[in-house]
């Protein structure tokens, strides 16, 4: 067990994603940054799917009840077990009793706090991601509190430590303006539609993200993207990434709690895996959108799958993972 | 010198003798200099962060990496006292290669 | 590619690698829906499709895995359109019961000032009329119920709300419906429903399915 000593009220259980029922309205949620989940599975020798703690970035302080082996990806929060600091992207293990502190993240936004044998509560429809509006998933559908026992499950995993090179130096991806996070995008259906100052705008802009972003979606503040004549869009679905520009208003793109469907023009989506740079990258950060091929879009998938291979094979060689 | 028996100066720099981390570093007798090798090889990582020679760190605290393809393989404070120089980030290494130059601490010295 | 809803040939395009939105040509009705229905079952049964989503005259199709030939997936989703029956509404009926206007319905006045007629009319057009539930989406078990009135067509708001209440009864151009849950919304929010859409608990969570018919029933038009 894992109990929550602070804050109240940012933290959330979350898996790899709630997939399946789209098409009754339940959207995928699941945690901000998938790599960073995945990554820290890995470690831990759990299921690709194991549950884990979504920290958004404030200082959090968890007790270990029982000798837990657990792993800290995402954000750099300069983490401390019992008062020894933690490097990021790590694996290491915790005695009952003993406080896990996070600070507030100094790069990134989210971290996954993973523990071997994964967050043990019960499955909603397939999955132990929380969806907070329908108030199911996780947690009992919420937010963590102070005083919230988490359950933890059956894990043989011993008191390994180790860490994985951080994604970022792994998976580099330079871009023209210094400080904006680029992420790779691929015009969606109606980027035609948009007029030609819109177009241009979305690849040139340097995007700040606006405080009014949440795990929803982030809007983004910069040019209005104007349509080259208004169109009546008929509700479709949608899935993360999705850049949306309503009419005379400001990008908005759907991240991992997005609503299901929608009827906003749609300019581009930002390609799957490119989404958890864009979760690392804080309110007030700026986005640079690049445009890509479907073919470059298929390359950054293979390429961050043969990053994850390339983790789990070394932890093989090096005794580690599963057998640790 | 006439320090106070808890204060350990500390010459940073050029001098006469410069150890392989490029220090030579006096002592009054209040900690000793030692050497962390690497166990293995592998490619030496500094921390994000590295530890400054002001900062105390414990034993078992984690000062460096050696890597092997992705993972990050920690290296030990193996004593309470300081880290004064590390190897450079990147460099390639075997098993006993310096990786840090430290300094123990006296016992009792890190509260 | 020009935007007007007389298209003639369905138009597919893939939303990132994970997903491909099929929007069929012609009007937006039920015939065509039916057709969407159809697609839907089929496509559901390919190997390497997680789901199908319909949307209103359009289809999400969701994929395990990126396509690695998407052109080859656009020909298979043409000739299952093609192949496509319209599938018969084998649906229930439900009675909504909705307050109208006050504080739940914050835009029952501007519809009325836009569209040019009063609010009791606003109210008689929506609720003189049966809808089909079009589709599941949105937020969980949110139906979209088709075809309102024309002459209740305006475009959605410019700033979607924060936040409607759970059984808010909105119209958005064409379509209609009742929010399952307290959300946001672009939609205009006209009236309130008790009803319940969702419940995660319930064996089965989702009340309403594709083909089901939903009547509004107005229990009260407050000033």
């Amino acid at each position: 067990m894992i109990e929550i000593l602070s804050p109240s009220g940012h933290a959330s259980v979350q898996d790899a994603g709630r997939f399946g029922h789209r098409h009754v309205g339940i959207g995928s949620n699941g945690a901000m940054d998938g790599l960073a989940l995945k990554t820290a599975n890995l470690m831990l020798g759990n299921a690709a799917e194991a549950a884990a703690i979504e920290v958004p970035g404030v200082p959090m302080r968890v007790r270990f009840l029982a000798d837990t082996a657990f792993a800290l990806t995402g954000a750099d929060t300069g983490a401390t077990l019992d008062g020894r600091p933690l490097p990021r992207n790590w694996r290491d293990f915790a005695r009952a009793g003993e406080e896990l502190l996070l600070g507030h993240a100094r790069q990134g936004v989210y971290a996954i706090l993973a523990v071997a044998g994964g967050i043990a509560v019960p499955p909603v429809l397939g999955s132990r991601a929380t969806h907070l509006r329908g108030v199911f998933g996780g947690f009992e559908g919420r937010l963590l509190q102070p005083g919230d026992r988490l359950p933890v499950g059956e894990s043989t995993a011993g008191p390994g430590a180790f860490g994985v090179v951080p994604p970022e130096k792994a998976l580099p991806l330079g871009g023209d303006a210094a400080e904006a996070t680029t992420v790779r995008v691929l015009p969606a259906a109606e980027y035609e539609a948009f007029s030609d100052e819109a177009r241009r705008a979305l690849w040139a802009t340097s995007w700040r993200i606006s405080g009014q972003s949440n795990r929803a979606g982030y809007r983004l503040m910069g040019p209005v993207l104007t349509l080259a004549e208004p169109i009546e869009m008929r509700s479709h679905g949608l899935v993360p990434g999705v850049i949306q520009g309503p009419a005379g208003g400001q990008p908005i793109i759907q991240l991992a709690d997005a609503y299901t469907a929608g009827g906003y023009p749609k300019i581009g989506v930002v390609i799957e895996p490119d989404l958890w740079r864009i979760a690392q990258t804080p309110l007030g950060g700026a986005l640079a959108f690049r445009r890509c091929t479907y073919d470059e879009a298929l390359a950054a998938h293979d390429a961050l799958e043969s990053h994850l291979a390339r983790i789990r094979i070394w932890l093989a060689t090096c005794g580690l993972g599963a057998a640790a | 010198m006439s320090a106070a028996p808890d204060t350990i100066r500390i010459a940073l720099g050029a001098a006469p003798a410069t150890d392989a981390f490029g220090l030579a570093v006096r002592l009054d007798g209040a900690a000793v200099l030692e050497t962390v090798q690497a166990e293995g090889p592998g490619l030496f990582r500094a921390l994000e962060t590295p530890f400054t020679p002001a900062a105390p760190v414990r034993a078992g605290w984690v000062i460096g990496f050696l890597a092997r393809g992705p993972v990050r393989l920690p290296v030990l404070m193996p004593c309470d006292g300081w880290v004064l120089a590390a190897a450079p980030d990147g460099a390639r290494v075997g098993h006993g290669t310096p990786l840090f130059r430290i300094l123990r601490a006296r016992e009792g010295i890190i509260p | 590619m020009r935007r007007d809803r007389a298209r003639t040939e369905p138009h597919i395009s893939p939303m990132g690698l994970g997903a491909m939105l099929f929007e069929a040509p012609g009007a937006f009705d039920l015939a065509n829906q039916r057709r969407i229905w159809a697609l839907a079952e089929a496509v559901e049964r390919w190997p390497g499709v997680v789901e199908a989503a319909p949307g209103m005259t359009n289809l999400l199709v969701l994929f395990r895995a990126p396509p690695r030939d998407p052109a080859r997936i656009e020909e298979a989703l043409l000739a299952a359109w093609a192949a496509a029956e319209p599938r018969p509404t084998e649906g229930r009926l439900f009675e909504i019961p909705v307050t109208y206007g006050g504080e739940d319905g914050p835009d029952l006045d501007h519809m009325a000032g836009e569209t040019g007629l009063t609010r009791e009319e606003v109210v008689a057009l929506h609720t003189g009329r049966d809808y089909t539930v079009f589709a599941l989406g949105s937020h969980p078990g949110y139906g979209y119920l088709g075809v309102v009135d024309p002459r209740l067509f305006i475009p959605r708001r410019q700033v979607p709300r924060l936040s409607v209440p759970e059984g808010s009864v909105s119209i958005g151009g064409w379509q209609t419906g009742a929010s399952a849950s307290a959300g946001p919304s672009g939609w205009h929010t006209i009236g309130r429903t008790r009803q319940v859409f969702f419940d995660p608990k319930a064996a089965e969570p989702v009340l309403l399915k594709p083909g089901d018919t939903i009547r509004f029933i107005a229990e009260a038009l407050l000033p």
